[in-house]
C-alpha cells in the first residue's frame, strides 16, 4: 500500500508540474499574440490545464471575457463564450469550479443564438419567435445529464472495498487452518459494500 | 530505502515522467473520446462495455487537476507502471534474486516500458494497459504456483481475477489456457477446490451488473443500452460485431490451420519493430534458463506467451496482407501481454548470461555490464519522444472543435465511423460545446440508422429541431443546416434524394430538387466567416506518427481547398485537387477545383504543408511493405 500511495504522489505531482508548465506557456503566447481567436485558444488551453489555486486560471478566463466582449462579429463571440464554458465545463472534478461565470454567459450565448437563428435567412423564423427559440436554447444549455457526483465516489470507493474484501477473504480467510475472523469481517464487508455499490450506480 | 529500491524507484519516476509529459493534451485519437465521455457519464460504451474501466475513469475524473479527457488517460499511466512493477517483480522471483537479477529485472522493464507499443498505449485514453496489468497478476500466480507449488488461496484469487478480465478486455480471460494446463499438475487439489473457485469467478464476473444498472437508466451516454439478458448477451459478446464477435472469433482459432503461418509471420514483424531482432537471442537464451530451472513453470510460460502471441494473431492479426489500419488497430493494441511475457523471458536470458559471467570467474564484467546493459534501452526514450510524443497533439480535439464552430446554429451533423463520432460525443456530452447541433452517427455507409446519443434527451432536441423528428430531412436541408462528413454516393440511400457540396472540412446535403444558383454566393459568404477559425497550426506541430491524427490532418486539408476555392479570382490557374474519403471498405473518390493566384495561395502552402507533415507511412509500424500501399 505504501508503494502504491508513493507511485501515486509521484504521478500526480508530475502531472500538477506538467499543468503548470502548460499554463504558463499558454498565457504568456496568448500575451504576446495580436490575433484574438488565437488568444482565446490559448486561453483557452491555459484553462484546459487547470490546477486549484494557480492565479492563470482567473487570468485566462479574464482573457477569453475580455477578447469575448472586444469581438464585433456574432460568430466569433459565439465561438469565445462557448470556448470559455466549454472549457470550464472539461475542468469540472467533484465540483464546478467558476460555476458564477458559467451562470453569467449563459444567457448572452443563449441570446446570441437565438439572433443568429433568426437572421439566418434560410430559416422562416422572425422576431415573434425570439422569446420561443431563446427559450429552448436556455433550456438545453441548463440541462445537465451527468450523473451525481456524491453517489458515483459513493458507488466506485465501494467498487473496490468490496474487490478488496473479497481479496482480503481469500488471502487472510482461507489459512489452513480458516481464519473465521477475517473471513466474518471480509463476508460482512462484501455484503455491505456490494449493496451500496449496486444502490449507488442506480441512483448516481 | 535501500540503494536497489532507490535505483528500481528512480527508474519507474522516470517512466513515469517520460509518459506523463507524453499525454494527449485533452483527448486521444480513436475510442478515447468514447471512453472518456463513458466514463464522465458513468454510461457504457462499444461492446464489450469495459465496466470495470469505465468505472475506474470516472474516479480519475474526480481529480481536480488538467482536464476530464486529461485525467482518464491518467488510468493508463497508472496500470502501465503497475504492469511493469510485476514484470520486474517476477523476473526478480524467477532467478536468484541477488544483484544480477535485480540489473536484468530492471533491464526488462525498461525495454518494454519503451518500447513502440506499450509506450503509445500507455499515454492513450484506452483500456490495454489495465488489461495488461490483470494478465500479469494471473500469470503471477501462476508463476507462484510452479515455483512454491499447489495453493488454494492462489487458485481462488486467480479465479477471482479470471471474472474480473471479464469486465475489462475479454482477452485477459485467455489466460485460463496456460492455468489450467498448469493446474493439471496438481489436478487432485485442483478438482477439490473447483466448485469454490467457480464462486470467486463469478464474484469478479459480477462487475458486469453495472451494464444493466446504467442500461436501465437514463444517462449521459450508452452505446448500446443493456436492459434484458439479450441485450446483455448482444453486448457481452459483442455479437453486433457479427464475425468479430467473442464466439466467432475464438472459433476461427481452431480452424484454416494454414493461418497460424500469417499470424507467425505478422507477429514476428511486431517483435522485430518492438524489440528489434536483436532481443530473439535473449528470450531463447530466457528459455533454455527457465527450462533448466522448473519443466512446469516453462510450461506454463511457453502456453501463455503462445496464447497471446501466435494463437491471438491467428484470431486476429493472421491476414496475408497487412495495411495501416490492421497494424494500427490491431497489432499496435492487442498484444501488449504477450509484449510483457516476451520482457520477463528476455529478462530471464539476461540473467542466464550474468549467471555465466560469474561460473566463468568475470567478476569485473560481472560487475560492469549490467548497469552498462541498462543504458542500451534508455535510448529508446529519444525515438519514443521523436514518434509518440503527444503533449502537443490538440488535433482531435481542435479539429472537432472546428467543424462544430463552422457550423450554424441548430445544425445536424452526421459522422460515420468512430473516429469523427467518438470525438464529437466528447466535445458534445463532456465538453458541453455548441449544445444546439444534434449531433448523429451513422455505423453503416449503406444505411440510414443513427445513433442518436449526441442529440439527446429528444424532448428538449425535437423542438429545436422540427423537421428532424419529423422525418423531413429534405426541409432541413432547404434550410441550409444539414451536415456531414460523408460525401454522398449511390451506395448511401439519401443519395437518391439529395447532393453533398464540399463545405470546409465537411459537406452540405441540399436537396436534388432545389434551386442551387445561390449556393456559390451562399459558400464564399461562410468561408469567409469561418476563415478566422481555421488553425491548421495544430496539424503541423503534433509531433506524432499517431495514424488517426494524421488520418484527421489528411482529411482537414479539404478545408483549405475550400478556403482556396472561396478567395478564388478569375485570373487564377485552375488546379484539380483529388480527394479519396474511404467509408469502411468503399472509398468515395471527389474532385474540387479552384483557381490559385496571390490571393489564395497561401492555403495552397498549407494545403501542401499539411500532406507534407502528416504522410501516412510516417506511422513507425507501417514499414517499408506498407509504405508502398
Amino acid at each position: 500500500m505504501k508503494k502504491i500511495s508513493i507511485i501515486f504522489f509521484v504521478i500526480i505531482f508530475l502531472f500538477c508540474t506538467k499543468a503548470f508548465i502548460t499554463q504558463k506557456n499558454f498565457i504568456s503566447e496568448a500575451k504576446k499574440t495580436d490575433n484574438s481567436i488565437k488568444a482565446v485558444k490559448y486561453y483557452e488551453r491555459a484553462l484546459l490545464s487547470y490546477i486549484p489555486l494557480s492565479p492563470y486560471n482567473k487570468e485566462a478566463i479574464q482573457g477569453i471575457l475580455e477578447r469575448c466582449e472586444n469581438f464585433k462579429d456574432t460568430e466569433q463571440k459565439l465561438y469565445c463564450y462557448e470556448t470559455l464554458r466549454s472549457a470550464l465545463y472539461q475542468i469540472r472534478n467533484f465540483y464546478q469550479p467558476y460555476k458564477d461565470e458559467i451562470k453569467n454567459i449563459e444567457p448572452l450565448i443563449a441570446e446570441i443564438k437565438t439572433k443568429q437563428m433568426i437572421q439566418w435567412k434560410y430559416n422562416n423564423f422572425s422576431e415573434k419567435d425570439y422569446q420561443r427559440l431563446y427559450d429552448y436554447h436556455m433550456e438545453i444549455l441548463k440541462y445537465d445529464s451527468s450523473p451525481s457526483g456524491l453517489w458515483s465516489i459513493i458507488s466506485i470507493f465501494s467498487l473496490l472495498t468490496w474487490i478488496g474484501s473479497v481479496f482480503l477473504i481469500i488471502i487472510k480467510g482461507f489459512n489452513t487452518p480458516l481464519n473465521k475472523k477475517y473471513l466474518l469481517i471480509g463476508f460482512v464487508c462484501f455484503v455491505l459494500f456490494f449493496s451500496l455499490w449496486i444502490i449507488g450506480l442506480y441512483i448516481a | 530505502m535501500d540503494s536497489k529500491k532507490l535505483f528500481l524507484f528512480i527508474t519507474l519516476s522516470l517512466i513515469v515522467s517520460v509518459y506523463i509529459f507524453s499525454l494527449p493534451p485533452v483527448l486521444s485519437t480513436g475510442d478515447g473520446g468514447e471512453l472518456i465521455t463513458a466514463s464522465y457519464g458513468l454510461g457504457t460504451p462499444h461492446p464489450s462495455g469495459y465496466p470495470l474501466y469505465v468505472q475506474l475513469g470516472k474516479l480519475f475524473s474526480f481529480l481536480p487537476i488538467g482536464n476530464i479527457g486529461n485525467r482518464v488517460e491518467l488510468i493508463s499511466v497508472f496500470f502501465s507502471i503497475f504492469t511493469l512493477f510485476l514484470v520486474y517483480f517476477i523476473v526478480f522471483k524467477l532467478s536468484e534474486q541477488n544483484r544480477e537479477a535485480y540489473f536484468a529485472a530492471i533491464t526488462s522493464v525498461i525495454i518494454l516500458a519503451f518500447s513502440y507499443s506499450f509506450f503509445g498505449q500507455s499515454i492513450v485514453a484506452k483500456f490495454y494497459t489495465l488489461n495488461s496489468f490483470l494478465v500479469m497478476l494471473l500469470f503471477l500466480c501462476g508463476v507462484n504456483t510452479a515455483l512454491n507449488g499447489y495453493d488454494r488461496k492462489i487458485q481462488f484469487l486467480a479465479s477471482f481475477i479470471l471474472g474480473i478480465t471479464l469486465s475489462a478486455h475479454h482477452t485477459g480471460f485467455m489466460m485460463i489456457v496456460p492455468l489450467f494446463v498448469l493446474s493439471l499438475f496438481y489436478f487432485r487439489n485442483f478438482f477439490k477446490n473447483l466448485p469454490l473457485s467457480f464462486l470467486f469467478f463469478l464474484l469478479g464476473f459480477s462487475i458486469n451488473l453495472y451494464l444493466y444498472i446504467r442500461g436501465i437508466k437514463e444517462t449521459l451516454f450508452n452505446m448500446i443500452a443493456v436492459t434484458d439478458w439479450s441485450s446483455f448477451l448482444t453486448v457481452f459478446l459483442r455479437k453486433s460485431y457479427g464475425s468479430g464477435s467473442s464466439i466467432d472469433l475464438t472459433t476461427s482459432g481452431f480452424i484454416n490451420f494454414y493461418g497460424y503461418f500469417y499470424a507467425f509471420k505478422n507477429y514476428f514483424y511486431l517483435i522485430e519493430k518492438n524489440f528489434t531482432l536483436f532481443s530473439i537471442p535473449f528470450f531463447v537464451l530466457g528459455l533454455i534458463w527457465l527450462f533448466k530451472k522448473s519443466k512446469k513453470l516453462f510450461w506454463f510460460i511457453l502456453t501463455s506467451f503462445f496464447i497471446y502471441s501466435i494463437f491471438l494473431a491467428k484470431l486476429t492479426f493472421s491476414l496475408q496482407n497487412l495495411d495501416i489500419h490492421d497494424i494500427y488497430v490491431i497489432g499496435h493494441q492487442y498484444f501488449l501481454p504477450s509484449f510483457a511475457i516476451y520482457c520477463i523471458v528476455i529478462g530471464s536470458g539476461i540473467y542466464f548470461i550474468y549467471s555465466m559471467f560469474e561460473r566463468l570467474n568475470l567478476h569485473l564484467i560481472k560487475k560492469i555490464i549490467p548497469i552498462i546493459a541498462i543504458l542500451f534501452p534508455l535510448l529508446m526514450i529519444f525515438d519514443r519522444l521523436t514518434d509518440q510524443y503527444q503533449h502537443k497533439n490538440y488535433v482531435p480535439y481542435s479539429y472537432t472543435k472546428e467543424i462544430f464552430s463552422s457550423l450554424p446554429i441548430a445544425s445536424i451533423y452526421m459522422t460515420y465511423g468512430d473516429n469523427h463520432a467518438f470525438q464529437a460525443w466528447y466535445l458534445k456530452l463532456v465538453g458541453r460545446y455548441r449544445e444546439d447541433i444534434c449531433h448523429i452517427a451513422l455505423d453503416d455507409y449503406k444505411t440510414m440508422l443513427w445513433a442518436l446519443q449526441g442529440c439527446k434527451p429528444y424532448k428538449l432536441y425535437s423542438e429545436l429541431f422540427p423537421e428532424f423528428f419529423g422525418g423531413d430531412l429534405i426541409d432541413l436541408t432547404r434550410k441550409k443546416r444539414y451536415y456531414s462528413i460523408i460525401a454522398l454516393s449511390e451506395k448511401h440511400p439519401l443519395y437518391r434524394v439529395v447532393d453533398s457540396y464540399p463545405y470546409f472540412y465537411t459537406f452540405i446535403y441540399m436537396g436534388k430538387s432545389f434551386d442551387k444558383r445561390d449556393f456559390d454566393e451562399f459558400f464564399r459568404e461562410r468561408m469567409k466567416k469561418i476563415e478566422p477559425f481555421v488553425n491548421y497550426e495544430d496539424c503541423l506541430s503534433h509531433g506524432t506518427d499517431d495514424v488517426f491524427t494524421l488520418l484527421l490532418c489528411n482529411f482537414s486539408t479539404m478545408g483549405y481547398v475550400n478556403m482556396a476555392k472561396a478567395y478564388e479570382t478569375s485570373s487564377g490557374k485552375e488546379i484539380t485537387f483529388e480527394q479519396k474519403i474511404s467509408y469502411g471498405d468503399f472509398t468515395a473518390p471527389f474532385n474540387i477545383n479552384a483557381k490559385i493566384s496571390s490571393e489564395n495561395e497561401k492555403y495552397l502552402y498549407i494545403y501542401n504543408a499539411i500532406k507534407k507533415y502528416n504522410k501516412m507511412n510516417k506511422f513507425y509500424l507501417s514499414g517499408k511493405e506498407n509504405e508502398k500501399n
